[in-house]
C-alpha cells in the first residue's frame, strides 16, 4: 500500500504494481468478453447471466484497484506536484530515473493494449446486445399482440392457444 | 484482436443471430400449423484465422426439433387406436340394432310370440287368439329380418368405409412419394427441408391411423413405407392398393396390390379394424342370431306340423317359411286362414289347445348349445357378449385415445411451438441483455478513466 509520505520512485513502483494488477483483471475481462459474445449469439441467457456475475466481481476488484491507483498518484503528486486527475504515465516517467521510467512506460503500454483490446471486445458485445435487444423487443411486441388476441374474443371466450402448454391467466 | 477481425466476427455473429430470430419468426407464424416441428438454428464457432483469434460464430444448419422415438410410438399406437375406434363404432351399431333391453328388441318379440301361443292354448277356438299368434309370429319374423338387414347394412357400411380408407391410403401414398422426391432434391442443396418433412410426417401419422405401417428412413431424406411386408411407397414410386369385389364374400371388396394382384395384408389400423368387423366379428354375431332364429323356426315348425288345425283334419303344416334370419316369415296360408293354426294335439280334439301348449313350452326347452340353453338364455348370451365386446372396444379405444393424447403432448413438448414459452424466453433474453449492457457500460467508463492516464 502506498502512502502520501512515500518518495517518488516508491510511488511509481506502487503505481506499476497497481497497473499490473489492473492488467491481469483486464485480461480476465477480455476472456469473459469472448465467452460473452458466444453466449449472446447463441442466446444462452443462463451462461450470459453467469458471465455478467463474474464481470461484476471483477468490476468491484477494478474499483478497489482504482482506489489504490489514486493513492499512488497522490503520493506521486506529493513528490512532483502533478495533479492525480491530470497525471499521465509519460509525464510521471519524465520525472523518474531512467530504470523506473522504462518500467512504468512498459507497464503503461501493456495496460493500454489490454484496455484497448477489452474496449474493442466490449464495443462488439455492446453492439450485439443492442441488436439483440432490438430484435427481442420487436418480438416481444409481436408476441404480446398474439397473446392478447388469444385472451379476449368478440364473444367473450378465452380459447387456449394451440402448440402446447399455456400460462393460466385466470387469476 | 485487430479491429477488422473483431468487426468480421461481429458481423457474422449478427447475421447468425438474425437467422436464429428468423427461425423464431418461422416458429411463431406456424404455431397453428398441424404437424409443424419447431426449428432451431444450429450455430458453430468459426475457427481462428492467421491471427490465432477466434472468428465468432456462423450458421451450421437449421434443425427440426423432433423426437423420432415419440413418432415411432405415436404411429404404433395410432394404428391400434384406429382399429379399436373402428371396432367400437361397428359393434356399437350392432348393439343399437339389437335394442336390448327394450320393447322393440328380439327378446320382447320372442316373449310376445310364445305368450300368444300360451293364450291360444287357453282359448284355441277364438279367432282373436289365433290372429294374435299370427301377428306375434309376424312381429318376431319382422324383428329377425330387420336385425339381419341391419347387420348386413353395418357390414356394407364397413365395406364402404374400407373402400374410402383405401382411397385415402393411396392418396397419402402418392403424397408421400411426391414429398420424398422434393425432400431429396431440396436436401441436396444443403437445406434440411424441414417443412416438407413435417408435411410428410403429418401424412404418415394419418396413414398409421388407417393401417399398420412400417416406415424406413434413408440417409438422403426419403422414406419407404411398408404395409403387411409389402412396399406401399418406395422412394418416389407408389404401389397402390386396388379394391376388388369378391362375389364369394357378399360382393364386398378384397384389397390387392396394383403391382401383382397379391392380397394386401392389413392386420390393424382403421382398415384392419373394419375388415375384422366386416369379415369376422359381425358375421360371427350374425351367425349366432341366425342359429337362434333357425332353431326357433325348426322347433316351431316341427311341433306345429304334428298338431291339427281347427277342422281336425289338416296337419303337417309349417308355421314359418324361409331358411333363416334373413327370410323368416309366417306361412302366408296361415295368415290367410287362421283356422289352419295347429292348436290341437289330435285329430279327435282339434280344439284342445295341446298343440299350442306344446309350442308355448318350446320357450322353456333347452334346445340350443347342445341342449344347455333356452332361446332366451342363448339370446341373452349373444347380447351380453356383444355388450361386453362393445364396452371392451370402447374402453380400448378410449385408452388408446388417452395414450395418443399423451404422446401428442410429449411430441408438442419437444417439437411444438409455445407462444408463452417464447414470450418467457424473450423476457429472459431482454433482462439478460440489459444486465450485460449495464456492466459493459460501467467497465467502459472505468476504461475511459484509465485512457486519460495511459
Amino acid at each position: 500500500m502506498i502512502t502520501a509520505g512515500t518518495d517518488l520512485t516508491g510511488g511509481a513502483d506502487g503505481l506499476v504494481a497497481v497497473m499490473e494488477a489492473q492488467g491481469d483483471v483486464y485480461r480476465a475481462l477480455l476472456g469473459l468478453a469472448a465467452s460473452e459474445q458466444g453466449a449472446i449469439v447463441e442466446g444462452d441467457v443462463s451462461r450470459l447471466t453467469e458471465i455478467v456475475r463474474l464481470k461484476e466481481e471483477l468490476y468491484d476488484h477494478l474499483r478497489a484497484l482504482e482506489t489504490e491507483r489514486m493513492t499512488a498518484l497522490v503520493a506521486i503528486e506529493a513528490a512532483t506536484g502533478i495533479a492525480p486527475d491530470r497525471a499521465t504515465v509519460s509525464e510521471i516517467a519524465s520525472q523518474l530515473p531512467s530504470e523506473h521510467a522504462t518500467t512504468l512506460l512498459r507497464s503503461g503500454r501493456e495496460l493500454r493494449a489490454q484496455a484497448v483490446a477489452l474496449e474493442e471486445a466490449q464495443t462488439a458485445n455492446a453492439r450485439l446486445l443492442e441488436q439483440s435487444r432490438a430484435l427481442v423487443d420487436r418480438w416481444l411486441q409481436y408476441l404480446r399482440t398474439l397473446l392478447a388476441g388469444s385472451v379476449y374474443t368478440p364473444d367473450g371466450v378465452t380459447p387456449s392457444l394451440p402448440g402446447g402448454r399455456a400460462l393460466d391467466r385466470s387469476a | 484482436m485487430a479491429i477488422s477481425v473483431g468487426l468480421n466476427s461481429v458481423t457474422r455473429a449478427l447475421l447468425a443471430q438474425q437467422q436464429a430470430m428468423d427461425a423464431v419468426a418461422h416458429n411463431v407464424s406456424n404455431v397453428n400449423t398441424p404437424g409443424y416441428s419447431r426449428q432451431v438454428v444450429r450455430l458453430a464457432a468459426v475457427g481462428p484465422g492467421d491471427t490465432g483469434v477466434g472468428n465468432g460464430v456462423q450458421i451450421e444448419g437449421i434443425e427440426r426439433i423432433r423426437d423420432m422415438f415419440v413418432d415411432f410410438q405415436m404411429r404404433a399406437e395410432a394404428h391400434a387406436a384406429g382399429e379399436y375406434g373402428a371396432r367400437a363404432s361397428s359393434l356399437q351399431m350392432a348393439e343399437l340394432a339389437l335394442g336390448e333391453p327394450g320393447d322393440t328388441g328380439l327378446m320382447a318379440a320372442m316373449d310376445g310370440f310364445f305368450n300368444a301361443w300360451r293364450d291360444l292354448a287357453n282359448s284355441p277356438g277364438e279367432s282373436a287368439s289365433r290372429s294374435a299368434v299370427v301377428q306375434a309370429g309376424e312381429t318376431l319374423a319382422f324383428s329377425a329380418r330387420r336385425l339381419a338387414r341391419t347387420f348386413t347394412d353395418i357390414r356394407t357400411d364397413a365395406d364402404t368405409r374400407i373402400a374410402s380408407a383405401v382411397n385415402e391410403v393411396n392418396a397419402i401414398g402418392r403424397e408421400v412419394a411426391a414429398l420424398n422426391q422434393r425432400i431429396i432434391i431440396v436436401r441436396a442443396t444443403g437445406d434440411p427441408a424441414a417443412d416438407l418433412t413435417d408435411q410428410r410426417d403429418l401424412a404418415l401419422d394419418r396413414l398409421s391411423q388407417l393401417s399398420d405401417i412400417r416406415v424406413m428412413q434413408h440417409d438422403d431424406g426419403h422414406v419407404d413405407v411398408f404395409v403387411g411386408g409389402r412396399a406401399l411407397v418406395q422412394g418416389n414410386r407408389v404401389n397402390e392398393m386396388v379394391p376388388v369385389r369378391n362375389p364369394a364374400n357378399s360382393d364386398y371388396i378384397d384389397l390387392t396390390w396394383a403391382s401383382d394382384g397379391a392380397p394386401v395384408k392389413i392386420a390393424s389400423g382403421e382398415i384392419g379394424g373394419l375388415l375384422q368387423q366386416r369379415d369376422v366379428d359381425l358375421p360371427a354375431r350374425f351367425a349366432d342370431l341366425d342359429t337362434l332364429i333357425t332353431q326357433i323356426m325348426t322347433d316351431v315348425n316341427t311341433v306345429h306340423a304334428t298338431g291339427f288345425a281347427l277342422d281336425g283334419v289338416t296337419t303337417g303344416l309349417s308355421f314359418f317359411t324361409g331358411t333363416g334370419i334373413a327370410d323368416i316369415a309366417v306361412d302366408g296360408a296361415l295368415a290367410a286362414d287362421l283356422r289352419l293354426l295347429a292348436a290341437g294335439g289330435a285329430a279327435a280334439a282339434p280344439g284342445d289347445g295341446s298343440g299350442a301348449t306344446a309350442i308355448a313350452r318350446l320357450q322353456e326347452a333347452a334346445n340350443l348349445t347342445a341342449g344347455n340353453e333356452t332361446y332366451g338364455a342363448f339370446y341373452s348370451g349373444v347380447t351380453t357378449r356383444l355388450g361386453v365386446a362393445v364396452r371392451d372396444a370402447k374402453r380400448l379405444a378410449e385408452s388408446q385415445a388417452l395414450t395418443i393424447s399423451h404422446l401428442e403432448q410429449l411430441r408438442q413438448s419437444v417439437a411444438g411451438v409455445n407462444l408463452d414459452e417464447e414470450m418467457v424466453n424473450m423476457v429472459q433474453f431482454q433482462r439478460g441483455y440489459q444486465a450485460a449492457s449495464q456492466v459493459i457500460q460501467k467497465i467502459n467508463e472505468m476504461l475511459d478513466e484509465l485512457f486519460r492516464m495511459v
